[in-house]
Order: C-alpha cells, then structure tokens, then sequence
C-alpha cells in the first residue's frame, strides 16, 4: 500500500515534470521564432535607412535620371510606412501582405536604379558608392537570411509541436496553433516561369 | 546536394566515433590499472600462489589500485580540459589575430563584417567577434570560443584577398557550423582525454629510466621487483605509444566528419552551394593553399577551415582532402581548380578608398582643429598648419597602435605639476616603450581642446581593445597611479577612467553589466538630482532653468542639490546607480542630461565628455544621434 502510493506519486511527478519541460521548449521554440520576426524588421529598418544616402550619393552623378531616384525614394517611403503599421507589435496577416507588396514596389525601384547606374562608369567607381553598394547588398542579404532564419525557427517550432506526445502539451497551454510561414503576394508570379519573348 | 541528409550523417558518424573514442580511453585505463595490480603482486611476493585468498585480496588490491590510478588520470584530464578551455578572443589574440571594428575603413574588412552578421542572422546566432589574421597570406579561416557567447571567427588576411563575396560568405557559413555545432567543446574534451592517456605514457618512460638507473647502482637488490617494474614501464610506455597513436586516428577521425557537417552547413546557412564550393576550388589551386605560418597554429589546427600544415599521411589530418570535400558539395566536379583573381584586380579594390575612415577621422580632427585654429587666430598664436596637420597624422597613427594608444590616454592624464610621481610608476615598466612614447605626447596633448582629446580617446578605444587581459591590467593600473597622482580625482579624470573602463572591460576582463533594478526613475531621483544638478553647475550661467529643463523632461520634482553636496564621489556614486535602471530608463536620462547641457544653446567639451561618461558607465553607448536630436551638432566626421 505504501509502496504503491509512492511509487504513484513518483510516476506523476514524473510526467509533470516532463510535461514543463516540453512546454519550456514549445517557449523557447515560439520566442526564436518571434525574435526571428523581429530581426526581418530591424534589417528591413536598416535598409530603409540607407536609400536616402544611397540617392543622395547618386543625386550629383545622375540629374538626367530624376524620375528614378523619385520612384525609389517614393517607394522606399511606402515600405517604411507600411512596417511602421506593423510595428506595433501586432502581426497581422494583412499588414504583412502591405509590407510585402511595397517591399516588391520597393526592390523593382531599386532595380531599374541600378540598371541606371551602370551607365555611369565615374559614380560606379566612387569610394562611397563602392562602400554604400557593399552595406546594401549586405543588407539585402541580411532580409533575405532573416527571412530564411525566420522560415527555418517556425519549420522547427512546427515540427516541434506536431510531434506526438508534444501535441498533446500544446494543445491544452496555449500552443494550439502552427506559426506560420513567411510568404509573399508575389509569390505565384516568382512560381510562374518568366515570359520571354524575341519579337 | 542534400544538406539535410548530409548533415544527418556527418552527427551520426560523429556520435559514432566519439562512443569509440571513449572507449578506447576507458580500456587503455583498465589494462593500466591491470598492470598497476600485477605489479603489486609480484611485488607482495606471491605472484606465483593461486589460493582463494590471494585472489581475494587481489580483488580488494585491484579496486583500490584502479580507483587511484583513475582518479589521476581523470585529474590530468581536468587539469588539460580547463588549460585549453579558453575564450575565442584569447585564441585568436594568440595566433596574432586583430579584432575588425564594425567601423572598420578597410572595405575587405568591412565586407567580411558585413557577412558575418548575414551568417548570424541566417543560422539564428549572437553575432561573434571578428578576427582577421594580418601576416597570414594563405587562405583560411577558423572559429573559437567554447560556447556562442564567447565565440569569435578570425580569417586570415589570404582569404579577404582571394575569395569572392559568395566565397568567403561560405567559408564564414563553415566556421559558424563549428560555433553552432559546439565542435570546439567536443575537440577540447577528446584533446583533454589525448593528454591523459600520453600521460600514461610519460609515466611508463619514467619507470623505465628510474628502473635501468637502479640497476646500476644496486646490481645485488631483489631481482623480481625490479624486473615487474621493467616491465610495467615497458607495458606503460607501450599503451601510452599505441594508445595515443589509436585515440588520435579516431580523434582526426572525428574532426573530418566535423569539417562534413560545416560544409553541409554552409550550404545550409548560404543555400548556395557554389559559394563554399568555389571557395574550396580556389584553395585547391592557390600557391600557399590553407597553410599557415603562426608558430601556435598546429595546435588549434581543428578549428581551421583547411589543413594548416602539410602532413606525410593523412591518418593524422585534422580535415578531409580538398578534393573530397569538393565532390561532396559539387558531385559533377570536372577536377580542375580555380585560379584567384587576379591580384591587380585586388590591389585595385584594396588600395584607393582603402582608408575612408582614417581620412573621416582626418577631417574631424581637422574640423576642429579649425575651430581652434580660428580662437588661436585670434588671440595671436599662429599655429604652423602644416605642422599640425602633420601631428594630427601623427597622432591619429598612434591611435591605431595599441601602444600608441595606451601612451595617448596616459598622455591626457598628464599632470604637470606631479609629473614627477606619474613618471616614478612608469620607470622600469614592463612595457617597453610606453614611457617614451607618452612622454612626446603629453604637451601636444594639453593644447589640444576637450573635444579633440575626446574624439581621440574615442579611437584610441577599439584599438585597446586588441590587448591582452594582462595587457589591459597592467594599462589600467599604470592609468590610475597617474590619475591619483596629485592625491584627488577631477570630474574629467573620473570620466576618462570610466570611459575607458565601461568600454573594454567587459571585452577584456569579462565583466559583466549591473543587473537593472530600478524600475521607475523615481526610485532613482536623488541619483538624478546630483547628476543633472552637476551638470547644471558646469553650465555655469543659469543653473537654476537649466535643472529645471532635465526635471521637467523626466516628469520630477526634482530639487536641484547645494553646491557643496556635488563633488566627484558624489556623481561617481549617482551613476553607478542610475546605471541599475531598466534599458529604456537610459535613455530618458541621457536625454534629461543632453537637455541640461544644451540648455545655454551650446554644448561644452567638459558638458559632452560628461554626458558622454555617463553614457559608458550606463552602457547605453547611443549618444550622438540622440546629441543630435536635441539640436546639438557634434563634431565629427561623417
């Protein structure tokens, strides 16, 4: 009888412990994730930062070319507003589809930039443009390495929280749903093969 | 390639080979202990009885023996496992490595920055110090540091030459791997259990020689004794041989599945293959390959992304050949090696922006200098420009030399009327040159304005970060003899000692920030009072509104503090204490302090060193952007 209460006792403690210790990982899953979210934000910050110098640089080399600094700046502008809206800490699905398609305006403005700019060997070979085309390929290196570390945390929070006994945890202390993935308006135009034609 | 699977058979493997690893170290110690205890017998003097007691007591005998034995090998194992326990910056310092400021004004440099906060961002890391290895011409790179906290990538100076961005970004992917992975505790632990087992074998050389040397003085002892002890140091020396040479083919063994996986995981981090792949290609073909020359390379040979030294067999290599790590990223690789670039084209890239930086700091000084060229001007002390500006070149060479450095910030503690007591403390100093150097810098110094001093100490500060712990000891100590020397501390001594302090040591010593506390500024609001009420005295005119502008900003009812209550301890107190406020608290305050500074329309240098001071000791370094938020615009280049 003793023995037996123990021996109870000692199998449900057992499980309490082991049921905290999948819920402290589903925490620390789900915070790398959301810390994950948030670096996509702070590199986003930071590249939006560095269009205004990088046009300013390009401003005394390319007079010709107005209306293209203009859509990059304006562009630019529409993607900072539309991650301040975000940035409140409330992430939700239609903010990020705002975000993403000013993002897209964003990246094709920056492209016809450089399209631009490689007309124009003198402002190429300048110091500060050498070094401000470096720290915006970084950046667009970064947004694309957040986005990639942030897929990557939510694949293992998911896969985390599917798994059997886990599940079980998740679903009744608030872990009930999967994250979800970063993805992008455009992306059945990426999917789509490009339109080539030679007429 | 699947990089997934890869990966997956890369930790087997290694799981694999580490169960073995200790294995082997736990029979090697059993037929050690065996020996001990045979040696015992034939000592006892019953070696040949096989009675039921004798087996018992051999039992007992075995036991305690093999306890012992264990026991201290276990402890050499301890004793080697903490030795080689050290932090990634302290490698990296010992293999000549120099640490890259993220304002560095080398664009390769700034470039390999750049891509290690990319690898961080993509593999979900704390972002770890960079090193880059300066006389090393050939291309490699390694990661140290046994935990990510205190973990550093070094690349030598080869590798920034030669490798393209998507290169060098998979060779950085590679070391991250290793960080992630905790390849370097692993290594650590199988080098720790290496030692104890040679260490047997040292033991065995020992009883060799003692045993031979017996038996030359005393030819008539006990003949089986020293025969068994012969033989027991012959055992010793053989397990210790042998043993040693197995645990170390299984150890390389296990660093090549580690170099696997770093692959794997740089395709992983990178998503492009071609990057690590190319990398490796143009290793294959340059002249001085992965080699490098630093003297205590061998030993950290597994933390480099590529062989460091050339080796007759490859059992022993710590990585797999280059071309089989080729055709595991790249299997339709047609064997033909990349040439590098061409070096013009490097020298291009190198040479003529190379130091965007120094000539910003060049015309910041010079920013200033014209201000007091102008005040000079006008008081009719013509300075020579030319001069000058050649020690302004001088002087800011000196800030990029550690020792330059450390001359410089003693050299701005200089007082000449104890002079002679700051020069007593560096007589017979254990760095040599440093009193020379800070002699000639101690007069340039003090004509120099509180802004300029400022902004030189700034970069002296990244550069005295490349000292050693003891280094830096020895540095501070000498600093603070000099700064007691006249038996008191001013408000701009404290702050040069704070500043210095809050900006290497928790680099250097390991020291770590004070946990926040206060959460609401008005636990804090004495502390607040003294440091905006000394800082509303500096101001001199209109103490009284400008107070009143800080405490109005914080919301306070603050009570601007008697003149004689506000001294050095006083505000050395205070903000210590307001730096056990909560983050975001900081900033209020820095901002409160910035208010009260500006409050006359113009920022003194003795307001900015200030505020700046308490910025460091707060560790809240943002200050110039917030200065420039209220309007006040500091000097410095862009």
């Amino acid at each position: 009888m003793e023995m037996s209460t123990w021996i109870t006792l000692g199998v449900i403690a057992l499980v309490i412990v082991w049921a905290i210790a999948i819920y402290n990982q589903l925490v620390s899953l789900s915070n790398r994730f959301q810390n994950g979210f948030a670096q996509i934000e702070v590199q986003l910050k930071r590249r939006y930062d560095l269009i205004p110098n990088l046009v300013e640089t390009a401003k005394g080399y390319l007079s010709h070319e107005r209306e293209t600094l203009e859509a990059v700046i304006l562009a630019r502008n529409e993607a900072a507003a539309a991650l301040g809206n975000l940035g409140g800490g409330d992430v939700t699905a239609s903010g990020i589809k705002n975000l993403s398609g000013a993002e897209s305006a964003l990246a094709g403005a920056l492209g016809k930039l450089n399209v631009v700019m490689e007309a124009y060997p003198d402002l190429k070979a300048s110091a500060n443009m050498q070094q401000l085309s470096e720290e915006l390929t970084s950046t667009e290196n970064r947004v694309a390495f957040a986005r990639q570390g942030f897929n990557d945390a939510v694949m293992s929070y998911n896969t985390y929280r599917q798994s059997f006994p886990n599940i079980v945890i998740a679903n009744q202390f608030g872990h009930a749903e999967d994250a979800e993935l970063l993805e992008f308006e455009d992306s059945a135009e990426i999917q789509a093969a490009p339109n080539v034609s030679f007429s | 390639m699947d990089f997934f699977r890869e990966q997956e058979i890369a930790r087997r493997n290694t799981r694999l080979l580490t169960i073995l690893f200790i294995v082997a170290v736990l029979v090697l110690i059993g037929i050690t202990n065996a020996l001990f205890v045979g040696l015992i017998l034939v000592e006892s003097g019953d070696g040949g009885s096989t009675s039921l007691t004798t087996d018992l007591v051999s039992w007992q005998q075995f036991f305690a023996v093999g306890g012992a034995i264990t026991l201290v090998i276990g402890a050499v194992v301890l004793v080697n496992w903490i030795n080689f326990a050290r932090g990634g910056s302290q490698i990296a310092a010992a293999l000549g490595g120099r640490l890259v400021q993220p304002s560095s004004d080398d664009p390769l440099e700034r470039r390999a920055a750049n891509i290690v906060q990319e690898m961080a961002l993509a593999a979900n890391m704390p972002v770890p110090s960079l090193f880059v290895l300066d006389a090393e011409p050939g291309i490699n790179a390694f990661a140290a540091g046994t935990s990510p906290a205190n973990a550093v990538v070094a690349v030598t100076r080869g590798a920034l030459k030669a490798l393209n961005r998507d290169q060098l970004q998979g060779v950085i992917g590679h070391e991250f791997s290793h960080i992630l992975n905790g390849d370097m505790r692993l290594s650590i632990r199988l080098a720790a259990m290496l030692r104890g087992i040679t260490f047997i074998g040292d033991v065995g050389s020992i009883l060799l020689h003692s045993s031979s040397r017996r038996r030359r003085f005393r030819s008539s002892d006990k003949n089986d004794g020293r025969g068994a002890a012969l033989a027991v140091g012959l055992g010793l020396y053989l397990i210790g041989l042998l043993g040693g040479l197995m645990a170390g083919l299984i150890k390389s063994a296990i660093s090549k599945q580690k170099e696997y996986l770093a692959d794997a995981s740089a395709v992983q981090f990178t998503r492009n293959p071609e990057g690590i792949g190319d990398a490796l290609k143009i290793i294959g073909g340059h002249a001085t390959g992965t080699f490098v020359d630093s003297a205590r390379a061998e030993e950290m040979s597994h933390l480099f992304f590529g062989q460091v030294k050339h080796r007759l067999w490859s059992g022993f290599a710590t990585h797999p050949p280059i071309e089989k790590r080729i055709t595991r990223i790249d299997p339709d690789w047609d064997g033909q090696f990349l040439a590098a670039p061409a070096p013009e084209e490097v020298a291009e890239q190198a040479t003529p922006e190379a130091d965007p930086g120094h000539r910003a700091a060049l015309a910041a000084i010079a920013a200033t200098a014209t201000v007091t060229d102008i005040t000079h001007a006008s008081s009719a002390v013509q300075t020579d420009t030319a001069a000058t500006r050649s020690e302004d070149n001088l002087l800011l060479e000196e800030t990029r030399d550690p020792l330059g450095a450390m001359a410089v910030v003693l050299a701005m503690a200089w007082d000449p009327l104890h002079e002679k007591t700051q020069w007593q403390t560096l007589k017979s100093d254990t760095i040599a040159g440093l009193a020379e150097t800070t002699r000639r810098w101690c007069e340039p110094l003090r004509r120099r304005t509180g802004a300029q001093q400022l902004s030189l100490l700034e970069l002296c500060l990244p550069t005295l970060r490349g000292l050693s712990s003891e280094q830096y000891q020895v540095f501070r100590e000498r600093l603070l003899s000099w700064i007691s020397a006249d038996g008191k501390t001013v408000l701009r001594e404290w702050c040069l000692v704070q500043m210095v302090q809050h900006y290497l040591e928790p680099e250097l010593l390991g020291t770590r920030p004070q946990r926040p506390k206060h959460k609401t500024l008005s636990a804090v609001s004495r502390d607040l009072a003294t440091a905006l009420g000394t800082l509303a005295y500096l101001t001199a005119e209109e103490t009284e509104r400008a107070f009143k502008r800080g405490a109005e900003l914080l919301d306070l009812p603050l009570v601007l503090p008697d003149v004689s209550a506000l001294n050095v301890s006083a505000f050395g107190a205070a903000a210590n204490n307001l730096a056990a406020c909560y983050p975001l608290l900081k900033v209020e305050v820095l901002k409160a302090m910035a208010a009260v500074a500006s409050d006359d329309g113009v920022i003194s240098d003795h307001e900015l060193t200030l505020v700046k001071a308490m910025a460091a000791v707060m560790d809240c370094p943002v200050p110039d952007a917030m200065l420039a938020a209220h309007g006040i615009a500091v000097t410095r280049g862009s």
